[in-house]
């Protein structure tokens, strides 16, 4: 099966982004916060994905759309797993409970 | 296409007659929420299906505490809508992919403010996608 040209993009930025914060791992308080921003760039990256592919309801996603977010919350899954409690829940409120304007 | 709604015409018709023990007794799962999305009614169907105990649902943020992966313009955008003009009928497809295996559904959002205070989601599972990706 071929993967679609937006999951190799997708794919790419991910690597790219860890990269990033790799390369400060041994300047602990940057890469700390580096983490904590790309934490933020992940979570807000699956809810622009998932708006996008579920659409107005009118079909279900594929497996490829299901596999790339997949991708991204496993790389969500993985961030978290060192950042502080408080810090991951004052994001899923900020993301969740956010101006209705900005985020239904 | 959507196809036609699989909840009862007598279960439409009558939300104020939507209770906890009724609501056990349907195949699909039903979720009651109020006006600020406090979970109210989790069905027996739903709680099998989902993986979720009702005590663990009930009184809790549907869309932050409950089904984080139903926070989105098309699921929460329409509760929203249905609170803000008093009323809504509306069909939909969701695939629910957010830490659990995905799941889609035919999902049927029913709100009659002059009936009932409760907003109803009514759910449909059909498949279980690619059960490989676990």
């Amino acid at each position: 099966m071929q993967v679609p040209a937006e999951n190799k993009v997708i794919t790419q930025f991910l690597a790219y982004a860890d990269e990033l914060v790799q390369a400060l791992i041994d300047l602990s308080e940057i890469h700390q916060e580096q983490r904590q921003l790309y934490l933020v760039c992940l979570n807000s990256l699956w809810q622009m994905l998932n708006n996008a592919f579920q659409q107005d309801g009118g079909h279900f996603l594929s497996e490829q759309q299901i596999q790339l977010l997949q991708t991204v919350d496993l790389e969500i899954q993985h961030i978290e797993s060192d950042i502080p409690e408080d810090f991951r829940n004052q994001l899923h409120l900020l993301l969740r409970q956010i101006n209705v304007d900005l985020v239904s | 296409m959507l196809a036609h709604t699989f909840v009862a015409d007598a279960i439409l018709n009558n939300p104020d007659q939507i209770n906890a023990q009724m609501a056990d007794r349907q195949r699909f799962g039903i979720i009651a929420l109020d006006s600020h999305a406090q979970v109210k009614i989790f069905n027996a169907a739903e709680a099998r299906l989902s993986g979720l105990s009702v005590t663990e649902v009930l009184g809790r943020n549907f869309f932050t505490e409950v089904a984080p992966c139903t926070a989105s313009r098309l699921f929460r955008g329409r509760f929203r809508q249905g609170i803000q003009e008093g009323s809504l009928d509306a069909h939909f497809y969701y695939t629910f992919t957010y830490r659990i295996r995905p799941i889609s559904a035919h999902v049927h959002m029913f709100f009659d403010m002059r009936k009932s205070p409760l907003f109803f989601i009514f759910i449909d599972r059909i498949i279980q996608l690619y059960e490989d990706l676990g």
